[in-house]
């Protein structure tokens, strides 16, 4: 590796390089679509020259390369643009929008991770007993095969016969009742958590299973340590690095749910405020979104990346070393 | 009681891709305090005994006859949490991967600590000391990958013997490390268990590395003991034909016969009970019994398996081998 660089650096300068191929993918495939931006205004059957006036207006008759340079500028110093619909900037819209869809998000993963972890590491350890693992194969088959709406609308259901009111009720903003406002959430963040908690679930159990054929754990058995002492003490430290790196690569997935959670539940989040641009053909707006869904994404990665040295000291070693 | 009693005891693998029978009425006992070597060529059932005293033994493995007796109870018959109850008390065990046999996320300091019965920063420095490491503060705060092989095994020793085991089983404790360092942790371990009057079961195939460590030798051949004794007894007169080719096969020991002759073919791989001797095949004295009538041990301590024993004195001596041919 190259001197004076090492692995920190290396990271972010992988970050940049996603986050720009993004902008680059989502610009040029979003102009090329036929049609251009000015017809969300226009509708099909305006005239040649009420394009070309609309066009100027929007600066979309610069040349493309100076369109996207100044796009991407514009995010590096905080503005995502205007919205075509509303004429409002974009970032202003965000902001209203993006607590109750980071809320959703932060509580779908403060959900499927510990519960994801702790299936994983039962089914590991079950299996380690020479039990067959069909608790994790259960939780894996089921969450990888039922789609989140599914899942939504079965616990919307189970919710409203349990007269569990307050639960299926409307979206409330965090910061005017913070309890209230959570407790409401959770019922979208456990629907969208199910899918994140079956591959959890099932990279634990994986890990737990690899860290199973390592010396130190025959060791561990041989001095006549119980199973609740071995996974204490051996195996939780041994399959962290794993879960923070899928949890993080969940992000990715809890995003992509959001956009069907918060339509199903009626929450006001960027996934709702994603689709509605997609439906309107809002181009500035779904771009806006997408670059701001790779950032959440690639910010998750680099976090468990760095993560990674901390909880595992023969990572961090080599790390080092490498430098 | 016998610390350890091995009675004849049949152990296979029976593994998608074939059945091995790895011991094939192995016996052999262990007082208390004995230092022990089993020597024998790769593949002769070592490992498999070593972990078959610990309970260890992979799911793949079944026991086809006999017993193995630890402090008069066999390990086959304990309860979980009875077998648990006797790794934490009463054995011990070292692998060849020291590195990988300690916690790569933790501190040596607090993976030592939490087997001493009475913990402390005090207490895992004297245990460090004891293993005779150099800088035990900076080893306390050190991980594993932090460690050089030796050093590793030095932790993996003090840890395996922190509550006094009766018996420590050692699965090729010096295989990997370099070759200066082997004779300083060989006499570690045995220092370390007279000190406590804990009994060493060592698995090796370096005949002559261990003989200078151990009070008595037992010779391994296709998972069965075929000779035991002192080591200077077995090293000066070999009585079976197969220990007499290891010596044979040792460097540094060519002037006993002359020439350096190694011990021609390879060793057995047994998918079910040998009919006869498992030697014969390589054997330069056998006749016709060898190959069909499995043999007994002999009556005395050095429980000889052959059927040919005492007479070869006789017949032959080392330096005048007849050419068998083959
Ligand atoms: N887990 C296993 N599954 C299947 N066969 C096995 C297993 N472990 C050992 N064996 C077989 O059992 C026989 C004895 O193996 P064992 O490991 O006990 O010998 P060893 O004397 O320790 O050899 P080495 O010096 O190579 O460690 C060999 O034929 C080996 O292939
Ligand atoms: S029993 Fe026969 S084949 Fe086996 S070692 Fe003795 S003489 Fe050789
Ligand atoms: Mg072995």
């Amino acid at each position: 590796m190259s001197g004076g660089l090492g692995h920190a650096g290396l990271v972010l300068a992988r970050a940049v390089a996603t986050m720009l191929a993004v902008t680059v993918l989502v610009f040029f495939a979003l102009h090329a679509v036929p049609g251009g931006f000015e017809s969300v205004y226009l509708g099909t059957s305006a005239s040649e020259t009420s394009h070309a006036t609309v066009r100027a207006a929007l600066g979309l008759d610069r040349p493309l390369l100076e369109q996207y340079v100044s796009w991407v500028g514009g995010i590096v110093t905080g503005d995502l643009g205007t919205s075509l619909l509303s004429s409002r900037p974009i970032v202003d819209e965000l902001a209203v929008r993006l607590p109750a869809t980071a809320q959703l998000a932060v509580l779908a993963t403060v959900i499927s991770v510990p519960a994801g972890a702790a299936l994983g590491i039962a089914a590991g350890v079950a299996n380690l007993r020479g039990r067959a693992s069909g608790l994790g194969r259960v939780a894996g088959a089921l969450s990888a095969s039922v789609p989140d709406f599914v899942v939504a609308t079965v616990l919307v259901f189970v919710a409203s016969q349990a007269g569990w009111r307050i639960v299926g009720s409307s979206y409330v903003p965090f910061a005017e009742d913070p309890v209230g406002s959570t407790v409401r959430m959770l019922l979208p963040a456990l629907s969208l958590s199910f899918f994140a908690t079956g591959i959890v679930a099932r990279t634990t159990r994986d890990a737990v299973l690899a860290v199973r054929a390592e010396p130190f754990m025959t060791m561990a058995i041989a001095r006549g340590e119980s199973t609740w002492q071995i996974v204490r003490r051996h195996v939780l430290r041994n399959v962290a690095n794993p879960i923070v790196t899928v949890g993080a690569v969940n992000v990715g997935y809890l995003l992509g749910g959001a956009l069907i959670i918060e339509r199903v539940f009626a929450i006001p989040g960027v996934g709702e405020y994603a689709v509605n641009a997609v439906n309107s053909r809002d181009y500035p707006v779904v771009m806006a979104t997408v670059v701001l869904g790779a950032a959440a994404f690639v910010v998750a990665n680099v976090l468990a990346d760095l993560a990674g040295g901390f909880v595992d000291p023969r990572l961090g070693a080599r790390r080092r070393a490498a430098r | 009681m016998t610390l350890l009693d091995v009675r004849d005891l049949a152990v296979r693998y029976d593994t998608p891709h074939g059945v091995s029978q790895a011991l094939d009425g192995a016996s052999l006992t262990v007082a208390a305090g004995e230092l022990v070597a089993v020597v024998g060529e790769s593949g002769s059932g070592k490992s498999t005994l070593g972990m078959a005293v610990l309970g260890l033994l992979p799911a793949s493995a079944q026991r086809v006859a006999g017993d193995l007796l630890v402090d008069g109870s066999s390990v086959f018959g304990l309860a979980p949490a009875e077998l648990r109850g006797l790794r934490r008390t009463r054995l011990g065990l070292v692998l060849q991967d020291a590195a990988g046999s300690l916690d790569p996320t933790r501190r040596i300091g607090r993976q030592l600590a939490e087997h001493l019965d009475r913990p402390g920063h005090a207490a895992v420095l004297s245990r460090l000391e004891q293993v005779r490491l150099p800088d035990v503060e900076r080893v306390a705060r050190s991980y594993p990958h932090q460690l050089s092989g030796g050093m590793a095994q030095r932790v993996a020793i003090a840890i395996a013997l922190a509550r006094s085991p009766g018996l420590l089983v050692a699965d090729e404790p010096t295989a990997a490390l370099d070759t200066e360092i082997k004779h300083d942790v060989l006499r570690l371990l045995a220092d370390s268990c007279r000190e406590r009057r804990t009994a060493l079961l060592v698995l090796t195939h370096d005949l002559t590395g261990i003989a200078a460590y151990c009070t008595r030798l037992v010779v391994m051949y296709g998972g069965r003991v075929v000779e035991t004794g002192p080591p200077e007894e077995v090293l000066e007169r070999p009585r079976h034909p197969y220990t007499r080719g290891l010596l044979h096969a040792v460097p540094g020991q060519e002037t006993v016969g002359g020439t350096l002759r190694s011990i021609a073919g390879s060793p057995p791989v047994l998918t079910g009970p040998s009919a006869g001797c498992a030697f014969a095949p390589r054997c330069e004295f056998r006749i016709d019994r060898c190959g069909g009538v499995r043999p007994e041990p002999s009556d005395d301590a050095a429980r000889v398996l052959c059927h040919r024993d005492g007479e070869l004195d006789a017949v032959v001596t080392l330096h005048e081998a007849p050419e068998v041919s083959r």
